[in-house]
């Protein structure tokens, strides 16, 4: 059930295509989980704004949480913030630099801010350095995470993995110039090869690269340590993820193979959301008092609730439990539309 | 459509002729943000193309196996991996092995972001390489969301500022060259009737022309069937349960929103918007696609 996470995780992850409503499920949660009480803090990785129009954040989000404005009714407390990898990044860098220095030469490299917005991971290795920051705050109770569009959400599980890989890789020890013997060995085979690489791509943009690498000297074991810790994180009982799809063979589809991934991963998600379901299956569509377009127009939802209900009673099989959260007739833009759905959420209609 | 103004098909030349693979395949380049229907549109555009008669050929990126399912069987669907893109380039290079180990330790992606579009410029390249190849008369690539797509568009120009020699600036020169050509390249850009997408829609189509790529086609995906209820009085639904005139009263509601929103997006072009209209069906399938074409194209007549 997913009242049941909304009450006892202390981290839910909600994965899914773009356009699905992602976002705003990942904020209805976090208002589920406020209205039982919980201090909940709900971090959104993708760079669209709309969690901040969606909670009524008139000045969008920041790099630190901001707290969003509830009724008095609720007794719980609601954060809301963007990640921001430069920020993070350098959080990262100044926390983990080992002689005195390091961090603000690290920082001064002109490739380290564009490191941190277009190196393929990156972005999604700053999102697990961020939630690992959060949930070891002790402020909040609920760490909600708003994934970016699911073919990037295996990036943000994986990127712990990818970082240990590269760390431990002799292509990497032999850039920092670290390798010893074994690594010098292979420096007299790769050389020409980095050579005829530099060819290719410029040697000015290799040669950056390798400074940049040498620049984080020493600091590769307190990462290493990090990015372990992260990966338990992510397999912790304590840590829910939700699938978030619309109700159409597509969208279906694809969460599924986004989940097959998950668990190829060793992760098992726990909870389907079928955002955006058409509800109006059963109106009585024999008024005669109604003009005949609008008996189209009934017939038309209800064909499409219809058809609805068979794309997710034939295609789920292999996903977990499937709450289902009804289109609303209105756009959420403000804290009272996302309490309709919050409130679906914690009835767990379930198909 | 309604306004009886002419729709040009997208896979025309800008002279109203047909594209031929003798002369190289036109490329359609699919763009909007995630969740309005690219892959629909692609399919779409497939049918249509193929229907008048094209050899046509859809590239996916990061093998989306939906197309396979939607596009009419003599259409071709290969599909093009971002990741391994770079991999595949540095192999074709000659650098065999090698490659591989670099790509395997993670220093490829360190490189990538060091000259960033690098990637993006390895998959225009091989788009590239499928329209010149004399095989189709017209390549229509399901481009990535919308964020993506422009920097994707704009890394060919990045990379030349970037790289100052050898086979990468080669290879975005030529890409550039495609992508600039009236004639051989345009983009299609989807959007649904709603606030949002509409209005990243139109910043997309201005960063379009920004890169200097010609705008092939506008589809605003998915018309609720809402109009329906236009003309619809309180009193026509006051014997109806409350929750459901409430449910018809914000249909209205919608329809009235999505209609300035279309057209704000018919006022920031100045070419033929096609509307596709939403199906009461949640599954898809090819039937439905290559009814959706004919509908959009048919007052074409190609």
């Amino acid at each position: 059930m997913i009242a049941g996470l909304i009450a006892d995780r202390s981290v839910v992850v909600c994965c899914g295509s773009g356009g699905v409503g992602k976002t705003t499920m990942a904020a209805t949660i976090g208002l589920a989980a406020a209205i039982q009480g919980r201090r909940v803090v709900v971090i959104t990785v993708d760079p669209a704004r709309r969690l901040g129009d969606a909670l009524g954040l008139e000045d969008g989000l920041g790099a630190d949480p901001a707290r969003v404005a509830l009724p008095d009714d609720i007794s719980g407390e609601l954060w809301a913030m963007m990640l921001d990898p430069a920020v993070e990044l350098e959080r990262v860098i100044r926390s983990t630099a080992v002689r005195p220095g390091q961090a603000d030469e690290a920082l001064a490299n002109p490739f380290t801010q564009s490191i941190a917005t277009s190196l393929g991971g990156t972005q999604e290795y700053m999102a697990t350095e961020a939630v690992y920051r959060l949930i070891s705050d002790e402020s909040f109770d609920l760490v909600v995470v708003d994934t970016p569009p699911s073919d990037k959400a295996m990036a943000v599980v994986e990127a712990p993995d990818v970082l240990v890989r590269f760390l431990d890789h002799q292509v990497f020890k032999l850039l920092m110039g670290t390798g010893g013997r074994a690594a010098r060995l292979l420096s007299a085979a790769t050389q020409p090869l980095l050579k005829a690489v530099g060819r290719v791509i410029g040697s000015n943009v290799l040669n950056d690269v390798v400074e940049f690498l040498r620049s984080f000297t020493g600091m590769e074991t307190s990462f290493r340590q990090r990015a372990i810790e992260v990966q338990k994180m992510w397999r912790d009982s304590s840590t829910a993820f939700v699938l978030v799809a619309t109700p159409t063979f597509e969208s279906l589809s694809e969460i599924s193979r986004f989940n097959d991934d998950l668990q190829s991963a060793g992760i098992s998600a726990t909870s389907l959301i079928a955002n955006g379901v058409t509800m109006l299956a059963d109106v009585e569509t024999e008024r005669a008092d109604l003009p005949a377009t609008a008996h189209e127009w009934l017939a038309w939802q209800a064909d499409r609730a219809a058809s609805e209900r068979s794309v997710l009673a034939t295609n789920s099989e292999h996903l977990p439990e499937v709450t289902v959260v009804g289109r609303l007739p209105h756009d959420v833009h403000d804290v009272a539309g996302l309490r309709v759905l919050a409130d679906q959420l914690s009835a767990g209609s379930t198909r | 459509m309604s306004d009886g103004t002419h729709t040009v098909a997208p896979w025309l030349l800008p002279d109203g002729t047909l594209p031929t693979a003798e002369h190289g395949a036109r490329v359609l380049l699919v763009l909007g943000k995630g969740g309005v229907g690219r892959t629909t549109i692609t399919s779409l555009l497939a049918h249509g193309a193929h229907a008048a008669g094209l050899k046509v050929l859809v590239v996916a990126i990061d093998g989306k196996s939906s197309l396979h399912r939607l596009c009419p069987d003599e259409v071709d669907v290969r599909s093009v991996s971002a990741g391994s893109a770079l991999e595949d380039y540095l192999l074709d290079q000659g650098f065999g092995a090698f490659a591989r180990r670099l790509a395997q330790s993670g220093v490829i992606e360190v490189v990538g972001a060091a000259a960033p579009g690098i990637h993006d410029l390895v998959v225009l390249g091989k788009v590239k390489q499928f329209a010149n190849a004399g095989q189709h008369d017209v390549v229509i690539l399901d481009a990535p969301a919308t964020g993506h797509a422009t920097s994707m568009l704009s890394s060919v120009a990045g990379l030349l500022d970037i790289v100052e020699g050898g086979p990468i600036r080669e290879q975005a020169l030529d890409v550039e060259r495609l992508l600039m050509n009236a004639d051989r390249c345009g983009a299609v850009v989807v959007t649904t009737a709603e606030t949002t997408p509409v209005n990243e829609s139109i910043e997309l189509i201005s960063a379009i022309r920004e890169v200097g790529v010609a705008l092939a086609g506008a589809v605003v995906n998915a018309v609720e069937p809402d109009e329906l209820l236009t003309g619809l009085s309180n009193e026509d639904l006051a014997g109806l349960p409350s929750a459901v005139a409430d449910t018809i009263r914000a249909a209205i509601d919608r329809h009235e929103n999505s209609s300035s929103d279309i057209e704000r997006f018919v006022a920031s072009l100045d070419l033929k918007v096609t509307q596709v209209v939403k199906l009461p069906t949640a599954e898809l399938g090819r039937d439905h696609i290559s009814d959706l074409a004919v509908a959009a194209f048919e007052e074409t007549g190609s």
